[in-house]
């Protein structure tokens, strides 16, 4: 008959508990710190924000002002008027 | 509590809390500033629901889960291997070991152990954790992963069982 082998389980759960706590090393607190510093420095201002938002609508609006103005509109000028075509068979 | 104050009560929690699942000093010590880092930025938005120390653990396990998936990525990107991320074979992707809570006569064993329970499935992992290494008693273990005593229990169980598997598989070899 094949012998079974036993695993120690019980053993190594044993060994899980026994693990010690460590303490954090001191110099996390002034990584933190850091860190903390760096982000807040990547944060943009709300009021830049704002400017950038209102400069860009301004642009839109005057952009469309000025088309809306531009009455020079020379829709004659396709190229159709330098190449007047009439014969429209392609193939003969 | 202030940042401050919340830092000095819960920072050797999370060192080692993030140790249990990373084994290795560099990284926790990277969740460990992650944890505060999140805990900075949304203390004023923390509702009181749970307790402190409750949220805090949360924010760890999330983070080191995370950590551990994000590193499983770029390890196969950078392989091109195109195992799936919930392969469990794939799950054992810490750094070197390096347990500082470990004797130094028992490392070479631990490795193994640990290597085994990083191969389990994360609520798995996360029952074991807690209720074997951080003494955790099974409502406190509920409260942390938000579910219920009984799914629990159900999870450290099927977490022994399997861990009791993958050993006998390890010493085969």
């Amino acid at each position: 008959m094949r012998e079974t082998k036993s695993i120690p389980i019980t053993n190594e759960m044993e060994r899980l508990e026994n693990i010690q706590k460590v303490p954090a090393p001191d110099a996390l607190w002034s990584k933190v710190q850091q860190r903390i510093a760096n982000q807040a420095k990547d944060v943009v201002p709300m009021h830049y924000a704002r400017a950038i938002a209102i400069a860009v609508v301004l642009l839109f609006v005057a952009n469309i002002y000025m088309v809306a103005n531009n009455n020079n509109t020379e829709t004659q000028s396709g190229l159709e008027e330098f190449v007047p075509q009439t014969e429209y068979s392609l193939y003969e | 509590m202030t940042f401050e104050q919340s830092y000095t009560a819960y920072k050797d929690l999370v060192y080692n809390l993030a140790l249990q699942y990373l084994q290795n000093t560099a990284d926790a010590e990277e969740i460990t500033q992650d944890v505060f880092l999140s805990v900075y930025q949304n203390l004023s938005k923390f509702e009181g629901k749970a307790t402190l120390k409750t949220w805090i653990y949360r924010i760890t396990i999330n983070k080191s889960l995370d950590f551990i998936k994000a590193k499983s990525r770029n390890k196969r990107s950078f392989f091109f291997t195109s195992k799936r991320l919930d392969d469990p074979d794939t799950s054992i992707t810490v750094s070197h070991f390096d347990h500082p809570g470990i004797l130094m006569e028992q490392k070479e064993e631990m490795k193994s152990i640990f290597a085994c329970i990083n191969a389990l499935p994360e609520r798995q992992k996360t029952a074991l954790i807690l209720m074997k290494i951080e003494n955790k008693t099974q409502q406190e273990a509920a409260t942390i992963m938000k579910s219920t005593v009984k799914s629990v229990e159900s999870l450290y169980q099927r977490a022994k069982k399997n861990l009791k598997e993958k050993l006998a598989l390890n010493e085969g070899k």
